[in-house]
Order: C-alpha cells, then structure tokens, then sequence
C-alpha cells in the first residue's frame, strides 16, 4: 500500500499535528528538561548546576518520595476498581434497559460540574460537624467523637479516594461509543447459543473491548498523575504527606519555594513515571495492535 | 428464568448511579439559593427560602456572560482544531509501521503528563514571542496541543478496529488515500470522534491554569477564571459561586447529550466488527 | 473640615477636591507631571482586589480617581484583574520569571519583597522619598525600615495589621466569665475561661489548620509573642529560621490543647470559611481576627441576627496584639517616566485622607500614626473605635506569621498541625521539622 502518491499523503497527514508538538509543547519540554539541571528560582536566571536537584529529590526529600507513594497508590486504585465501575456501568447500559440514555447523561454530570463547587461540597459532606457522618455514625450507633475523615491522615487518603473512584463516566462514554459498534448480528447468534447475558458479556463483549479498556486505563492513570483540583480544594496534601500526590508536590515546591528548578526535576520524574505506567499498560493490554 | 432476577440487579444498580450523580448537582442547585450562613449551619438543610438574590449577586460580582461567550468559543474552536490536526495522523499511525513510531507515540503520551506549573513560563514566553498572549487564538492553540494526546488515542483505538479489508475494498474500487480516509474510516468512526470531541471540549471548558497565566483582559478569558471572583482573601462567596456554576453548567451538559444522539445516530448507519 | 463630614457622595466629592487642592501644593517637590510635556503615561497593574475580595471598591475608587487628580494627571491605567490572592501569588511569579512584571505590584500578604529585590526587576524608592520630605514624614519610621532592605526603601506600605480577639459577650455570660478590661491577666486565666465555657456547654473558640491555618496562627503567634523577650523577638522577625526553640515547642503544646479540648471537632483539617461561620453564628465564644471582620458582624448572610450587639473586643492574654505596619506595595524598574507616574499612585494612595478613606471602607487600619481617625467614625464603628483604644494598651506587639513565615514553613504548619492534634507528631519534632523546611530558603 505504500506507494508514492501514498508516502506524500502519509506526511501531509502526519504533519500540522507533528508542528504542532513540536512548537508548541516540545520547544517549552526541552526548556523544562534543560532547567531541571539548573538553579533557578521564580526570581533568578537558570544556571546549570548539574545532577543537584535529582539528588536532592531522590535521596534528600521524604516528601517526594510520599508523593510517589500516594500517586502510585491512586493509580493503581483507578486503574483497577475505577475503570471497572466505568466498564461495568458501560456494559449494564448497552444492555438499553429503559431510560439508558438519561443514566447515560446523568453518570456524566458529575465530571462536569467545576471541581471548586464538587470539592467544596465533599469538604462540607465530611465534615465532622456540618456533615453526613455524624448522622451516620449515630445511625449505626457508634459512641464516641465523630471521625474527621479529612482531617485525620489515617483517613484522608481514602476519604478523597472516595470523592472520585465512582466517578469513571470517562471511562463508560469511550467504552459505549466502542460498543455501539459490536455488531448486533454477534450478540444474536451467541443468545441462540444459549449464552446468558452476563456470559456475554464476560466472554464475548469484554474481549472484543481490549484495545479500548487499555486506552481507558492510561486515561485513568494520567488523570490520577496529574490530579491537583480536588486535593488542593480539600486538603492541600494534608495532614501531614498523606494525600500528597505528585502534583500537588510539584505545585508547592513552585509556587512555596519558588525553586523552578527542582520544580522541573519533579516534572521530568513526573514524565518518566508517567511513560513507565503508559508503556507496562500499553504491554498489558498488546495496545495499538489490531483485533485481527 | 432468572430474567427477572437480573433486571432487577441491573435497575438497581442504575438508581445507585443515579445517586451519586445527581447528589452533587442537586446539592449545588441547593446551595445556590442559601445564604451564606445556612450553607454552614448544616450540609443537608434545605434553604430557607428559594430567593434569587444570589444569582443577580453571581453577575454583579463577575462578568460572567462575557466569559461565557468567550468560553464557548475557545472549547468549540480547540475542539476542531484538535480534530482536524489529530485525526490524519492518528490514522497513519495506526495503519502504518515505520521506524521511530514507538518514540512518537511515547512523546504524545508524555504530553498528558506535563505539569502546567512548569510549562507556565517557556509557554508564555512562546506565545508572547508569537504575540498571542491574551488572546483567544493563543489559549486555542495551547489547547488544541494539550489535547493532542487524548484524542490520539482514542481514535487510534478505533481506527484500530476498523477492519482493513474496507480500506482494500475501496482501494480496488479506486479510491486515492485521502478519499478512502474522508469517505471510508471517518464516517466509521463517528463514535470515536464524537467522544474525543467531549472530552476535549470538557478539559478546555473546565481548565484554569493557562487561562489565568496567558490572559489578562475580558477579551479571552474563560468561566472558570470568572467562577475565582467568588472567592475572596478570607470569606468565600458559595452561594454565588454554586449560582454561577448552575447558569454555566447547562452548555456542556447540552452538548453532551446531544452528541450522544449523534452517536446513536451514526450507529444505526450500520455495525461493522465482529 | 474633613472629620465633621459623615459618609456619601459629599465626602468623596469634598475629599475629591480637597486633595486637588492639597496635592497642587506639593507640586513643587513632588513630581506630578507625568510624561513628557502632555504625553500620556500608561500604567500596568495587576489588581486582585476584585470581585468579592474585602477592598474591591476601595480600590476601584482609587484607581477610577487617580487619573482625574493632580498626581495622576496624564496617566492611563492597564488594569488586569485577577480575583484571589492565590491566583495572583501564581501569576505575578509567573510575570517575575519571565520578566512581564506589572508596573504596580500590590501587597498581597505573601513577603516577596527580599526575593523581588534580589530579582533587580523593582525600583529603589528611596530617592522618592528623599525627594519629598512631607510624604516620607507621614510614615512611621518603623513602617519603612520594615520595607526596605540594606537601608534603601523598595515597597510603599499602605496598612497597620491588626489582630486581637473578639468574643460573644452573651455566651460569656452565659458561662458566668467576667468580660475583662483590657485582656486576661495570664495565658492561665485565658485557659481557666476556656474550661468554664467548655463547662457550660459552650466551645470556647474558632480554630482552623487549612490553608496555613490562619485563625490558629493567631494564637500560635500570641503565645510566644508574649511569652517572653526572646519570643516577642521571634515573632517580630522577617523570615525566622530557628523554630526549634523553647518558646514555640510550648506555644504548639497549647495549641493542641485548644485544637482538642477547647475547639469545634472540625477545627482539625477545617477551613477559615466554615470555621469564622461557628463563631457568626453564635456557636463559639472568641475567634482571633483583624479589623476586616468587623463589617461580617453585622451582615445578614453571614451572621444571626444581633449579633453585632454582642460582640466585644480584648487584647491577647497578658496585653498582647498583632500590631506590625504591612509589607508595602512596590514599583517595577522601567523607565522614568512611568516609575515617576507609578510612585505618583501609591503617594495618592497613601495620602493621609485616603488611609482614612480606606479605613472607612474597608476596616484596613492606617499605617501612618498621623493619620487622624474622625471622631464620628469611631461612634458609628464603636468596635474598630475600641480596636484603636485598645492599640494604645497594648503592652506586648508582634507580627503575624502569615506575613512573617517563610510559605513553605506556613504550608508544613498546616500540614502538620492535624497530626499534632491527633498525636501522630510532638511539639519537638513539629518544631524541628518547622526548622528544617524553614532552612530550605536559605
């Protein structure tokens, strides 16, 4: 199929995008590359210094090193229960019970709604005095003080956890559009067969959705690498390092310290993190190979 | 036989969604009508009265319609933009090998991990350079790049599994390259591009950061820099910040299920895998 | 002539006219034209005092006035607003690193001043002052030794911050406490009223630790502001680095005696917002805060009805007060002509009637001590009026770490200040750590 007339329409195709990236984001990305090997404070020129704001991160930094932990807990939490609350909510809807299409619609409001209203209202939902779980506690009739889910690290994690697990319409809007595609005559013959719809569903739909799960799970992995809105409107990263998450950590050490440079070193790790998780994904799922 | 049984498990999974959806918006809807000490007397009492005082507050506090518009025109034009950048090459990529394809793909996916904290500065100077700092264009344009990556892989996945035997088909059938891409695979993929464009539309309507670091004047700036005018240095004005996110709320979630309609639509065209 | 004015369109009419008139007379050593023989200057300012921030219509006032009074004659104003002080922290860093900074860069609690010196990007104002003996006497000498740096004056300061504790004089009652004259006699007896208020059902105060934990700060700073000379010291100091000390390991062992036994249960993890509506509401006895929250007593959104009425006003156990001039504004390094149109706004911003002015409208307290208080105010704000009494008695005056800290020292005291209260840190390793993070900046 390559042939000449093809080659042309191969680079016409792949060029404005390939401009694109490269001037838009891969000249700043060199730029942050470069200063991450720099000293350079919001008030000062970069100068190189070298591996020094990799060392101070690597081997002089708990905190960067929570921030791994947490961002990798989430990652992980995401990728597993998140894409599949957005799978499962994806095949219970092709399943056109009535009214599909308004379930459809309302799963996605709340990944619409800005996070400074959602994170506000989680913040006042748990909090221990104005919110749902002093009722609750009493309901299930616990003594004692109430738990401050956001205020307590032993807590925290998972109370934010809580905020946005169930929330995978991402997820459940990209696997529909790809079910929609699945050919009816299919799902018929395997009903003739005797197959119960759950049966279907596990043996027939989920591996035909392969490629676009895969693509669902790095979705989910980058948006929880990159997840700043929510935790800086609860907790900021409090108590203590136990919601810090990357970004938050990146955040901070830029608009606290001021340090641009080990702001970029952070971003780089960041990056390399981030392809590592894209990569095994990517493996897992045999991703960007056809069905056939 | 135990039809009953599931349809039962599955309507009751549905209200569960139901819940944890509509709780948060209704809560906000709420909010909007409280006073400000009602909203931290308790998270559940409802309102004492349905006045719509906050709502005149939420357009006198900020110039809400004219971010709106602006709003609106930035995600729509970033939306096509991107499409129309992303989708020839997407294809290319998935149809074609050649040599450096793994380390193009891996760039574009390390576009989705760039911390716009450290892209502020080089970013802005870029576009000071190009003159297009505070100017719809500029945020369009980092957008539409922003966004490359998204919709890459989603189309790629769906171009994917487009059989190929199609392309062939049109091939023999004379069809040049571009004609088989316009004609054949994207009338195919109508899902794929339906779903890339909201989310694209979703991210640029709901980012901040660019926004407030490449505009300065009412002629670029976007909703969620208008929702900030709510919050002051040491009380925050909730009510008119839940009023505001209700009025500006209904756009993408038109455009949503809206498109979800074109998508069911261009279904019915007919299935193809399998 | 002024004073015997009260509120409304005549007072900016007549204050209008007035300070033409007053600002005319400078003229001779003060530099008012600006530009080049009637060409116009334009100035570039970043405001954040917008939207529903507590000076907005101060500081529209100012900048709608200037261009039609004599210092501002022939000044244009390219306004960019940016509502919140978060997201102008992040902007005016981004502006600074890429060399855009605005012409004006207003204080916003966050002390770059060191930092945007070493930048080179701002002016030296001291010439200015030099050049303009009357404006630079209406400055407390305190105020510009604050903001400046190896004796050259950089930032123009504009306020007096000032912190003390209000308290619901019914709920006081309620509980049998006396109201006390100036304050409680010793941290003893403050605590001794916590417990009698606790007794009677009541919680005792408003805390937070969310967002650098600014109500619990106040106490925080208190207690070893007025422990003694070296902790007095302390919280007078720009930028501290030696937090490892006797007085703040103390100072956090109180404090999380308060955030766990004399606070609301969502003072831990809580937010400034919800936690100063515990005390609007009448639910708590005594919150620490500056002037600004005055206006709030007496809002119906924000608070019950009456409110007002019960509220009173103390000093810190053992006559102490937040009592510091503020970081000041400052002027970006560009060409004559518009640093002279630039010092030309914060020298009308700063004039004697406009502190008032701002008083008036926003409860920021003057910086400069020549600037007389009207009568009349103090009768319709019997509250701010006692505030400024009160002023007179203090006995111990130090700074606020908000403005003092270093942010990311006031970041790790939010962070950390949960898990002191539910024992997972002890004072003496949250000082230790506060020490370390501290040192980071240097």
């Amino acid at each position: 199929m390559l042939t000449k007339t093809n080659r042309v329409w191969i680079l016409l195709f792949l060029a404005p995008c390939l401009l694109m990236f490269v001037v838009l984001i891969g000249i700043p990305l060199v730029n942050v590359v470069w200063t991450s090997f720099a000293d350079y404070t919001t008030f000062s020129k970069p100068e190189i210094s070298g591996w020094g704001n990799y060392e101070q991160l690597l081997f002089h930094d708990d905190s960067f090193w929570d921030a791994v932990k947490n961002t990798l807990l989430w990652v992980l939490l995401q990728c597993t229960v998140g894409v599949s609350i957005g799978c499962a909510v994806a095949l219970l809807l092709f399943r056109k019970p009535f009214g599909w299409k308004f379930f459809r619609a309302v799963y996605m409001i709340p990944s619409i709604i800005p996070t400074v209203a959602s994170g506000i209202m989680f913040y006042l939902l748990l909090n221990p005095e104005l919110g749902i779980v002093k009722p609750l506690q009493q309901f299930l009739g616990s003594q004692g003080p109430t738990l401050n889910l956001f205020g307590n690290s032993s807590y925290a994690f998972w109370a934010l956890t809580l905020t946005w697990l169930f929330y995978s319409a991402i997820s459940t809007v990209i696997i529909m559009a790809e079910l929609g595609t699945i050919s009816g005559s299919l799902l018929e013959a395997a009903r003739i067969d005797g197959a119960s719809r759950f049966q279907i569903d596990l043996f027939i739909l989920l591996p035909l959705l392969r490629n676009i799960i895969g693509t669902c799970v790095i979705l989910a992995a980058v948006g929880m690498i990159t997840q700043f809105d929510t935790i800086y409107v609860t907790t900021k990263g409090g108590p203590g390092s136990s919601t810090l998450n990357l970004s938050v950590y990146l955040y901070n050490t830029a608009t606290l310290d001021n340090d641009y440079g080990l702001t970029n070193a952070i971003s780089v790790m960041q990056i390399l993190l981030g392809l590592f998780l894209v990569l095994l994904i990517g493996r897992a799922f045999k991703l960007g190979e056809s069905h056939e | 036989m135990n039809g009953k049984l599931s349809s039962g498990f599955v309507y009751a999974a549905l209200i569960c969604i139901v819940l944890i959806s509509l709780g948060p918006i209704f809560w906000v809807l709420l909010g909007s009508f409280k006073t400000r000490g009602e909203i931290y007397s308790s998270a559940f009492a409802l309102p004492s009265q349905f006045n719509f005082s906050n709502y005149a507050e939420a357009f006198r506090l900020a110039p809400i319609g004219k971010f709106f518009v602006n709003s609106l025109i930035v995600c729509a034009v970033t939306t096509a933009v991107n499409f129309a950048v992303v989708a020839p090459f997407a294809y290319v990529l998935a149809r074609y090998h050649f040599g450096m394809k793994k380390l193009i793909v891996a760039a574009i996916a390390s576009v989705m991990l760039l911390p716009s904290q450290s892209l502020a500065v080089p970013i802005f100077t870029l576009l000071r350079s190009f003159h297009l700092l505070d100017t719809k264009t500029g945020l369009i344009l980092i957008y539409a790049a922003f966004g490359i990556p998204i919709t890459f892989f989603i189309l790629r996945s769906f171009f994917l599994s487009i059989p190929k035997s199609l392309e062939e088909a049109a091939s023999i059938d004379g069809a040049g390259f571009a004609v088989t891409f316009l004609k054949v695979i994207l009338p195919l993929s109508v899902p794929g591009m339906v779903t890339a464009g909201i989310l694209q539309f979703l991210s640029s309507w709901n980012e901040f950061f660019f926004a407030l670091v490449l505009t300065s004047g009412d002629q670029a700036r976007t909703v969620p820099i208008a929702l900030s005018y709510y919050l002051g240095t040491f009380s925050n004005n909730y009510p008119a910040l839940f009023a505001a996110v209700i009025l500006t709320i209904l756009p993408p979630i038109a455009i949503f299920v809206f498109s979800q309609e074109k998508v069911v639509e261009s279904l019915t065209a007919g299935a193809v895998k399998g | 002539m002024l004073k015997k004015l009260s509120k409304g369109v005549m007072v900016t009419v007549a204050a209008t006219l007035l300070l033409a008139g007053c600002s005319s007379n400078d003229n001779k050593n003060a530099n008012a034209n600006n530009g080049i023989d009637g060409e116009e200057v334009t100035l570039k300012v970043l405001n954040y005092h917008v939207g529903e921030d507590y000076a907005a219509s101060f500081f529209k006032k100012m900048f709608d006035e200037f261009p039609s009074s004599e210092l501002g004659k022939g000044v244009k104003f390219d306004m960019q607003e940016i509502p919140t002080t978060d997201a102008y922290a992040q902007k005016i860093k981004v502006l600074f690193a890429t060399g855009d900074i605005p012409d004006i860069i207003l204080t916003s609690g966050n002390n770059i001043l060191d930092l945007a010196v070493k930048s080179g990007k701002i002016a030296d104002l001291t010439p200015y002052f030099d050049a303009d003996p009357e404006w630079k006497s209406s400055f407390d000498p305190g105020a510009l030794e604050r903001n400046s740096i190896d004796g050259k004056i950089y930032a123009v300061p504009n306020q007096k911050e000032i912190a003390m504790i209000y308290y619901n004089k019914a709920l006081f009652k309620k509980a049998g406490i006396a109201e006390p004259e100036t304050s409680f006699a010793s941290w003893e007896e403050f605590f001794a009223a916590c417990e009698k208020l606790k007794a009677a059902g009541i919680t005792p105060l408003s805390l937070d630790t969310n967002d650098f934990a600014w109500l619990s700060s106040m106490f925080l700073g208190a207690m070893i502001g007025t422990a003694n000379e070296e902790g007095n010291k302390f919280m007078n100091a720009l930028h501290p680095t030696n937090f490892n000390n006797l007085e703040v390991v103390d100072a956090l062992k109180n404090l999380k005696t308060m955030l766990t036994q004399y606070s609301t249960q969502d003072a831990i993890g809580g937010k400034y917002d919800p936690m100063a509506a515990h005390f609007l509401m009448g639910e708590v006895a005594m919150i620490s805060n500056g002037p600004w929250m005055v206006p709030d007593f007496s809002n119906k959104e924000k608070a019950v009805e009456g409110l007002s009425d019960q509220i009173g006003v103390m000093l810190f156990p053992e006559d102490g007060m937040v009592n510091v001039p503020g970081a000041g504004d400052m002027v970006s390094a560009g060409d004559k002509a518009t640093t002279d149109a630039a010092v030309n706004f914060l020298k009308y911003q700063t004039s004697l009637d406009n502190q008032i002015t701002s008083l008036k409208m926003t409860g920021i307290i003057p910086v400069s001590s020549k600037a007389v208080v009207p009568e009349e105010f103090n009768k319709e704000n019997p509250l701010v009026g006692r505030m400024l009494e009160l002023t007179t008695k203090a006995k111990y005056q130090f700074g606020e770490n908000q403005a003092n800290w270093y942010q990311n020292t006031l970041d790790t005291l939010s962070r950390l200040l949960p898990e002191l209260a539910f024992d997972k840190i002890t004072p003496e390793d949250f000082a230790k750590k506060l020490e370390e993070v501290a040192k980071k900046n240097e």
